[in-house]
C-alpha cells in the first residue's frame, strides 16, 4: 500500500507549483515591457516570483541580482518536493539539484584563483543544506587553492580536482569545468539507476536524450574549433547517453568531418542541431534546449501519478527561468517583441 | 543576591605610564572597558575645569583614539618560531607577571633562546623534509621493482620520455576503450588505494600531445623518481632505505638536544610569552582608549563596591585623575549586567542566561527561580534514595567542570528533603514514614496544593514584575498593565470568585467581587487612552492608542484565558508527583510478577535507574517550562548584556 501510492503527495504537490508557473501571456506582457525596472515590477506584482524578489524591491534593480533571486526560486521550488518524496526519488532529486553546488564550486574557484573579483560572492550561493554538504561560506573564506583543497577533503571533489592543482595555468578552469560537469553527470546517472526501469525510463530517457545533445555539441565544436587532439576530445565525452554511446561517438570522432556532421544526422532524431545552414554554430544551444523543452513538455503532459510528471515539472521550471533571464537580457539591449521570441527557449508567436 | 551596581569610571592619566596602568586594570579582571572615545563624543567623560586640570582639558580638543596603534616586529617572529618549537606548552598566568618588567631583559632572553634554537630547528625541518622525499622515493621505485632493468638505461633514452602517476578507474577506462589510437605505451605497475598506477613511455616528439592526453584524463602524477638515481629499482630502494634511517638517527639526535634546550629555557621562554601576550593584550585596550599628546583616557565600568579598592590601587600613578559617574539614567548609558549571588544560588545562573541576560535596572531572577526550581522539582520527584543519586550524580559531574552538575547536585537534595515529606526511599513507600502524606493515597491534596503553590509563586512574579515596571520608571505598566496592580487585582478577583464558587466559603460579596473584576478589565481595556491622558511615563503615544477596539477586546481575552491556563498549569506538579509513584508501582508489579529473589532486584534495580534517567529528565524540563513560560511571562524583561572584565 505505502509502496504504490508513495508518489501520490508528491504529485499533487508538483500540480499546486506547476499552477505558479507563467503563461504565456505573462511571458507577452514583460515582452512589451520598455525596460528592465518594468519587467521587474511586472514580475514582482503579478507573478510568483515576488516570493524572492521582494527583498530587492527599492534598490536599484540589477540584472544579477534579479538573476540569482530567479534561480533561487527555482532551487526552493524543487526543494519542497523533497518533503513529499522517499527514496530512491528524493536522492535523484538532490542529485539533480547537485548542478547547483557544482556551479557554486566553480564560482568558488574562479575567485579563489582570482579569475573572477565578485562582492558579497556569498549572495551568489544557491546551494542549500537540503541537498549539498559543502560549507560554502567556509570555503569562500579561504584565500588560496590549496586552503580550498583541504577543506574540500573528504568531499568526492577532493580526488577529481586534485591532479589538476598543482599546476595552474590557462586550461586550468577548462579542465576544472569540465571535469566537474563530468562528476554531476555521473553521480545523475548512478542516482537514475536506483529508479524503477520500467516504470520511470521515461525521466531516465530525456536524460540521456540531454546527454546526448551534449555531447554531439561538444565533439562537434571541439572538432571545428579547438586544438584539441581527437583522443582528448573523447575523454570529455559524458557517459550515459541514449541513443549515442561511447563507441558510436568515437566512431564519428575518427571518421568524420564536422562538415559531414549535417548529413551524417539527416534522417536522425537530432536532424535539427545540425540542419541550419550558416546559423548552425549559432543557435545550437538555444535549439537544444527548445528541442529538451518540448520533450519535458509532453513528459510532464503525459505522466500519471509518477515520476515523469515531477522531473517533468523540475525541467519546465528551469527553463522558465531561463526564459525570463533572456527577456530581461534582450530588453536590456532594447530589442523589439519579434526580436525577442528568437531568442526564447519556448516558441512565442509575436503578431 | 542581586543585580550588582556598576558606575562608570573615567581617568586621565599620563602617558608615561599607560602601560603599567593597563596592566593593573587587567590584573583587577573588575573593570570592563568601554571605548573612550566614544564617551567623550557623547559629552559623558567631563572633568570639572580647576587650575591644575587644565592641560588634561586642554588634551581634549587634540584626542586622537587609541586606533593608530598596532604592533609589529622582528621579535614577533622570533618568539612565533620558538612557539612553534615549543608547541602548546606555554600557559598564560598572572603570577608570572605580578613584579616589574624588564622589556630589555625579556627581548634579550627570547634573542638569546632563538639563537640558541633556530639553527638547530631549521636543520632538523630540513632533515625532516629529505625523509618525507626520500619516503616518496621509496614508494615511487616499489613500483618499478620487478622491472628489472637499470634505471640509467631508462633515464637515458634518447627519442623517449616516462613518467609514473595514478589514474582513477573511471579513467581508466576510458584510456581502455582508446587503447589503439594512444600514442604512448601504458604499463600497470601496481594499485595505490583506489587507483591504479601507470608508468607512461611516450616519444619526445609527441611530448605534447601525451601531456595534454593524460591531463584530460586526470593523471596524477607520482613525484620522487629522480634522474640521478641510475642502478636497478631495487638497488636503489636497499639504498634509500639505508639512507632514511640514517638521516632518522640525525633527526633524533636533534630531537635530543633541541628537548635539552627547551627544558633548559622552558620557564623563562614561558615568562617571554607571557610578557609577550601581555603587551598584546595592552594593545588591544589601547583602540579602546583616547590619546592626546600628554595623557590617556580611559572609561569602564566597574562594581560599586570596588571603587574604593580600585581607587587605592590607582592613585599610585601620579597625577592621575579618576572620575566616576553614576548618572544611570541617561539614555545613553547601557551599564552591563553583573550577576550576583550567594553559592546556593550561583549555578542557577546558568538558566537565567539560556533565556537571557536580565537587565541592569530588573531585580535579579535568580534566587525566586532557584526556590521555586528546587520547590517544584522536589514536589515532582521527592524520593530520599533517588534524590540521593541525583545528588551523586551532580558531584560528579561538577568534578568533572560540567556546569550543569551543581543544580543537579541542588535537585538532588531537594528531592531527598520531599522524599522525607513522603516517606518515600528507592520508590518503596512502606520503609519509613511520611511526614507530610504518601501522594498515591490522598490525591486531591497532592493536586490542589500543587495549584495552591503556583499560585503563590504566580503572585510572587507578579509582585517581581510590578517592581520590574516601578524600576524602569514605567509606570503606565505598573498601574494599568497587565502585569501592574490592574494584572493583580483582577487576578485576586478572579481566584476569590473562584474559591467561593468551588467552597461556597465567602469572604467578600460576590456582587463587590465582579465589580472589582469588570473594573479591572476595564482600566486594562483603556489602558493605553488612560496613561495617555494623565501623561504617564512609559505611555506610548500615537501607537497603540488607535489599535482597534476588537484588537483590545481580544487582549483582554487573552489576559483572562491566560491567568486561568497559567494557574491550572500548576496541576502538572501534583500529577507528576503521582505520577512518580504509579511508574514505581508498575515496576514494582513486574518485579512481584517474576516472583525470583535475584529477578526481583534487577526489575527493581532498573525501574530506579529508569524513573532516575527518563522521569528526572521529564521533570526537570516540565520545571523549566513553568519557570519560562507561566513565571518569566509575569516578570522578567531581558535584553542586558553581561558584564565582561577585561582579563589577561
Amino acid at each position: 500500500m505505502m509502496w504504490s501510492n508513495q508518489l501520490d503527495s508528491a504529485s499533487a504537490k508538483t500540480a499546486a507549483l506547476k499552477s505558479y508557473m507563467l503563461s504565456l501571456e505573462d511571458f507577452k506582457n514583460m515582452m512589451e515591457c520598455p525596460n528592465v525596472r518594468s519587467v521587474y515590477e511586472y514580475l514582482n506584482d503579478n507573478t510568483v516570483y515576488s516570493r524572492v524578489l521582494w527583498e530587492l524591491k527599492g534598490q536599484r534593480v540589477h540584472r544579477g541580482d534579479v538573476e540569482r533571486s530567479l534561480y533561487k526560486h527555482n532551487v526552493v521550488s524543487v526543494e519542497k518536493l523533497l518533503y513529499h518524496l522517499n527514496n530512491p526519488y528524493k536522492d535523484f532529486i538532490k542529485s539533480y539539484l547537485k548542478k547547483y553546488e557544482t556551479e557554486d564550486l566553480k564560482v568558488v574557484i574562479e575567485s579563489i584563483t582570482g579569475r573572477t573579483k565578485i562582492t558579497g560572492l556569498e549572495n551568489h550561493i544557491l546551494s542549500r543544506e537540503s541537498f549539498s554538504s559543502l560549507d560554502f561560506n567556509e570555503l569562500l573564506k579561504q584565500d588560496s587553492l590549496h586552503s580550498l583543497m583541504d577543506k574540500l577533503k573528504g568531499t568526492p571533489y577532493y580526488d577529481i580536482l586534485l591532479p589538476y592543482t598543482n599546476h595552474i595555468d590557462v586550461k586550468f578552469s577548462f579542465y576544472v569545468d569540465m571535469v566537474l560537469d563530468r562528476h554531476y553527470f555521473n553521480q545523475l546517472m548512478a542516482a537514475g539507476k536506483k529508479l524503477d526501469k520500467a516504470k520511470d525510463y521515461q525521466v531516465m530517457e530525456l536524460i540521456g536524450k540531454n546527454i546526448d545533445l551534449f555531447n554531439l555539441e561538444w565533439v562537434y565544436r571541439a572538432m571545428k574549433f579547438y586544438d584539441m587532439s581527437k583522443e582528448e576530445i573523447l575523454n570529455f565525452v559524458l557517459n550515459g547517453g541514449h541513443k549515442y554511446n561511447y563507441y558510436k561517438i568515437k566512431d564519428m570522432v575518427y571518421n568524420l568531418a564536422p562538415s559531414k556532421f549535417g548529413e551524417y544526422f539527416k534522417d536522425s532524431e537530432y536532424s535539427f542541431l545540425f540542419s541550419h545552414g550558416d546559423d548552425t554554430d549559432l543557435y545550437m544551444e538555444r535549439r537544444i534546449e527548445r528541442y529538451l523543452y518540448y520533450k519535458s513538455l509532453s513528459l510532464y503532459r503525459n505522466s500519471v501519478l509518477d515520476f515523469g510528471k515531477i522531473m517533468g515539472y523540475v525541467f519546465l521550471l528551469e527553463f522558465e527561468v531561463k526564459d525570463i533571464i533572456s527577456v530581461i537580457e534582450c530588453i536590456r539591449y532594447k530589442l523589439l517583441p519579434e526580436e525577442i521570441s528568437k531568442y526564447l527557449i519556448r516558441t512565442i508567436e509575436v503578431v | 543576591m542581586a543585580i550588582e551596581k556598576l558606575i562608570m569610571m573615567n581617568v586621565v592619566g599620563k602617558n608615561n605610564y599607560v602601560d603599567s596602568f593597563i596592566k593593573e586594570i587587567l590584573f583587577m579582571e573588575n573593570v570592563q572597558i568601554v571605548d573612550a572615545y566614544n564617551e567623550i563624543d557623547n559629552f559623558r567623560f567631563t572633568i570639572n575645569v580647576t587650575e591644575k586640570n587644565i592641560k588634561e582639558i586642554l588634551g581634549f580638543s587634540s584626542l586622537e583614539s587609541g586606533m593608530k596603534f598596532g604592533s609589529s616586529d622582528e621579535f614577533v617572529k622570533k618568539l612565533d618560531l620558538i612557539r612553534e618549537i615549543f608547541g602548546d606548552e606555554f600557559k598564560i598566568n598572572k603570577k608570572y607577571l605580578s613584579g616589574d618588567i624588564n622589556l630589555d631583559e625579556v627581548v634579550k632572553s627570547v634573542y638569546q633562546i632563538y639563537n640558541v634554537l633556530h639553527k638547530k630547528h631549521k636543520i632538523l625541518k630540513l632533515y625532516q623534509e629529505d625523509i618525507k622525499q626520500i619516503d616518496q622515493s621509496i614508494k615511487a621505485y616499489g613500483y618499478l621493482e620487478s622491472a628489472g632493468v637499470k634505471m640509467k638505461e631508462i633515464n637515458n633514452m634518447n627519442y623517449f620520455n616516462y613518467v609514473l602517476g595514478t589514474l582513477s578507474k573511471e579513467n581508466v577506462q576510458r584510456l581502455k576503450r582508446n587503447y589503439g589510437n594512444i600514442t604512448a605505451i601504458v604499463v600497470h605497475v601496481g594499485s595505490d588505494e583506489n587507483d591504479e598506477v601507470y608508468l607512461v613511455i611516450s616519444p619526445k616528439d609527441l611530448e605534447r600531445e601525451t601531456n595534454r592526453l593524460l591531463r584530460s584524463l586526470s593523471f596524477k602524477k607520482i613525484e620522487g623518481l629522480k634522474p640521478e638515481y641510475d642502478k636497478r629499482p631495487e638497488e636503489i630502494l636497499k639504498w634509500l632505505v639505508k639512507k632514511r634511517s640514517d638521516f632518522q638517527e640525525k633527526v633524533d639526535i636533534l630531537e635530543n638536544e633541541i628537548d635539552k634546550i627547551k627544558n633548559r629555557f622552558r620557564e623563562e621562554s614561558n615568562y617571554a610569552y607571557n610578557v609577550f601576550h601581555l603587551y598584546n593584550r595592552i594593545e588591544e585596550i589601547k583602540k579602546d582608549m583616547a590619546f592626546s599628546k600628554e595623557n590617556f583616557y580611559f572609561s569602564g565600568w566597574i562594581p560599586k563596591k570596588m571603587k574604593k579598592n580600585i581607587v587605592e590601587k590607582l592613585s599610585k600613578f601620579e597625577d592621575i585623575i579618576i572620575m566616576f559617574n553614576d548618572d544611570t539614567n541617561d539614555p545613553g548609558m547601557k551599564p552591563p549586567t553583573k550577576l550576583k549571588n550567594n553559592w546556593m544560588f550561583k549555578p542557577f545562573e546558568f538558566m537565567i542566561k539560556m533565556y537571557g541576560m536580565p537587565s541592569y535596572k530588573e531585580l535579579d531572577p535568580t534566587p525566586f527561580l532557584s526556590l521555586t526550581y528546587l520547590v517544584f522539582f522536589g514536589f515532582m520527584f521527592g524520593d530520599i534514595g533517588q534524590g540521593f543519586v541525583l545528588f551523586l550524580i551532580g558531584v560528579l559531574l561538577r568534578l568533572k567542570q560540567i556546569k550543569l552538575g551543581s543544580i543537579i547536585e541542588r535537585l538532588g537534595i531537594s528531592s531527598m528533603i520531599f522524599g522525607a515529606i513522603y516517606g518515600s526511599i528507592f520508590g518503596f513507600e512502606t520503609i519509613i514514614p511520611a511526614l507530610w502524606i504518601k501522594p498515591f493515597h490522598h490525591i486531591n491534596t497532592v493536586l490542589i496544593t500543587a495549584i495552591v503553590v503556583g499560585v503563590a509563586f504566580l503572585m510572587v512574579g507578579y509582585i517581581y514584575g510590578m517592581i520590574n515596571s516601578l524600576k524602569s520608571g514605567n509606570y503606565s505598566n505598573f498601574i494599568l498593565g497587565k502585569n501592574g496592580v490592574a494584572g493583580f487585582v483582577l487576578y485576586i478577583s478572579l481566584l476569590l470568585i473562584a474559591v467561593a464558587m468551588v467552597t461556597g466559603n465567602r469572604i467578600l460579596s460576590m456582587t463587590f467581587l465582579v465589580m472589582i473584576m469588570a473594573a479591572a478589565a476595564m482600566i486594562l481595556f483603556l489602558k493605553e487612552t488612560i496613561s495617555v491622558r494623565l501623561n504617564l511615563k512609559g505611555a506610548q503615544k500615537n501607537h497603540d492608542q488607535e489599535s482597534s477596539v476588537i484588537e483590545r477586546i481580544f487582549e483582554i481575552f487573552e489576559v483572562l484565558l491566560s491567568m486561568v491556563s497559567n494557574t491550572l498549569s500548576f496541576i502538572r506538579v501534583g500529577a507528576f508527583a503521582l505520577n512518580h509513584v504509579g511508574l514505581f508501582i508498575a515496576f514494582e508489579s513486574l518485579a512481584k510478577l517474576i516472583d525470583s529473589g535475584i529477578g526481583s532486584i534487577a526489575v527493581y534495580i532498573v525501574g530506579n535507574i529508569f524513573i532516575i534517567g527518563l522521569e528526572g529528565l521529564i521533570v526537570g524540563i516540565q520545571v523549566l517550562r513553568l519557570e519560562y513560560y507561566e513565571l518569566f511571562s509575569k516578570y522578567f524583561e531581558g535584553g542586558g548584556i553581561e558584564f565582561n572584565p577585561a582579563k589577561l
